[in-house]
């Protein structure tokens, strides 16, 4: 292993260890009272590593919410033609609650509305990692199903979004304002409602 | 007229006043660090008279919230007779829209969603009877309308949520976010699609 690898790894890991220790700060703190000097300690670097590496406070939580929901939002595995479109939606559905509740997206949400008014660029930035990402990767899916003939042909960037929408208001909307809310027992029973919904306008 | 209708007017700008003074209150400084007596003090009360009408700062905020989303959407969930299912579904969306409009109220449930770690059941509270009042409301025009015959029989409770989940995808969760939101020009045309959707699985 040559020094420049060698480098690289020890900065990776440092990377990694700033994102783990900063996750871990603001989720007991919050983002204003949360300090940059207890996260950088707690990872086992100086604050000036810890600034190489995130420009900023804002920086570092984008990155840890980037970090949260791109875990399991991995949708490549959905492209078998093989899969009916029930089936899809549902492995959506469950990717996305997967990452609400076991990598606390819920929490981090929660966060950043908190923080909307005194800190609206972290809000915005944050709004686009959980929200727009998402929705582009889901609109990537359903234009495929519409070109193979399995989606009625229609405005993919709408659909999107007001399935996300059914979604969020019965598992997330209520974890917002409750954070000991876990996901009901029923919850595939309530995920096939949603789809059986949605394929009332969409199924071709 | 007895005594108590007669002081009825005055009691009544009295507690206006203070609804008035703590929405502003609440919305500068957030639930916990607004101060009752600041709240008082601005709506020119004592703060004996203000925890007469308001036992504590918690039944104070839910007053708060059930006002500001009451002065936009009185007529929410009545169902007009001779009405079609669209008609009464795209009067409901004019009225989801003037909500989103007045921002009030969604600056008011981030306000709450602010106080899950240190408050928690103020935003619960806020839920169950701010968002489950409106739940109700929506179902309870649901089930008038299967009882007409203008939507098949469905699991209205379920409907109620998701119909109001597809609507806040658009309307309200970015402005949780982003407190400044516009919303598209096309918004309420867009929410159309909402109704197509909800029609196409439940229309009679």
């Amino acid at each position: 292993m040559g020094l420049e690898d060698y480098r690289r790894n020890v900065s990776e890991a440092k990377h990694a260890a700033i994102l783990k220790a900063a996750r871990e700060v603001f989720l007991r703190d919050g983002f204003s009272r949360a300090a940059v000097a207890e996260i950088a300690r707690n990872a086992d670097v100086s604050t000036a590593t810890l600034y190489k590496h995130f420009a900023s406070k804002e920086d570092l939580f984008a990155a840890i919410v980037i970090d949260a929901v791109s875990r399991v939002e991995d949708m490549s595995d959905l492209e078998g033609s093989e899969t009916s479109f029930p089936d899809i939606l549902m492995k959506i559905g469950q990717t996305y609650l997967t990452n609400q509740f076991d990598y606390r997206a819920n929490d981090l949400m929660r966060i950043v509305i908190a923080e909307s008014t005194t800190n609206p660029h972290l809000a915005a930035e944050t709004l686009r990692a959980l929200t727009e990402r998402r929705r582009q990767r889901l609109v990537t899916v359903f234009n495929r199903l519409v070109e193979s003939g399995i989606m009625k042909p229609n405005n993919t960037d709408l659909s999107a979004q007001l399935i996300s929408g059914m979604i969020k208001e019965i598992f997330v909307w209520p974890a917002l304002f409750d954070a000991s809310f876990t996901l009901p027992t029923d919850t595939d029973e309530k995920l096939r409602n949603i789809i059986h919904i949605f394929l009332a306008r969409y199924a071709a | 007229m007895t005594i108590g209708a007669e002081k009825q007017p005055t009691s009544d700008a009295k507690r206006d006043g203070i609804i008035r003074a703590a929405q502003a209150l609440f919305l500068r400084d957030g639930f916990s660090k607004a101060v009752m007596a600041d709240v008082a003090r601005n709506a020119d009360v004592s703060t004996a008279t203000l925890y007469k009408y308001f036992e504590s700062k918690e039944v104070l905020f839910e007053a708060v919230v059930l006002h500001a989303a009451a002065s936009v959407q009185d007529d929410f969930g009545v169902v007009a007779p001779g009405t079609s299912a669209r008609d009464f579904f795209m009067q409901a969306l004019a009225s989801a829209h003037e909500v989103q409009q007045q921002a009030q109220v969604t600056a008011l449930l981030r306000v709450a969603i602010a106080e899950v770690a240190a408050s928690p059941s103020l935003p619960r509270k806020v839920f169950d009877t701010v968002i489950g009042g409106r739940y109700a409301r929506l179902q309870a025009a649901l089930d008038e309308m299967v009882g007409r015959g203008l939507l098949k029989p469905h699991d209205t409770a379920f409907g109620a949520r998701i119909g109001m989940g597809m609507i806040k995808e658009l309307f309200i969760w970015p402005a949780l976010f982003v407190p400044d939101f516009k919303l598209p020009p096309d918004a309420v045309a867009r929410a159309d699609e909402a109704i197509n959707i909800y029609l196409a699985a439940y229309g009679a």
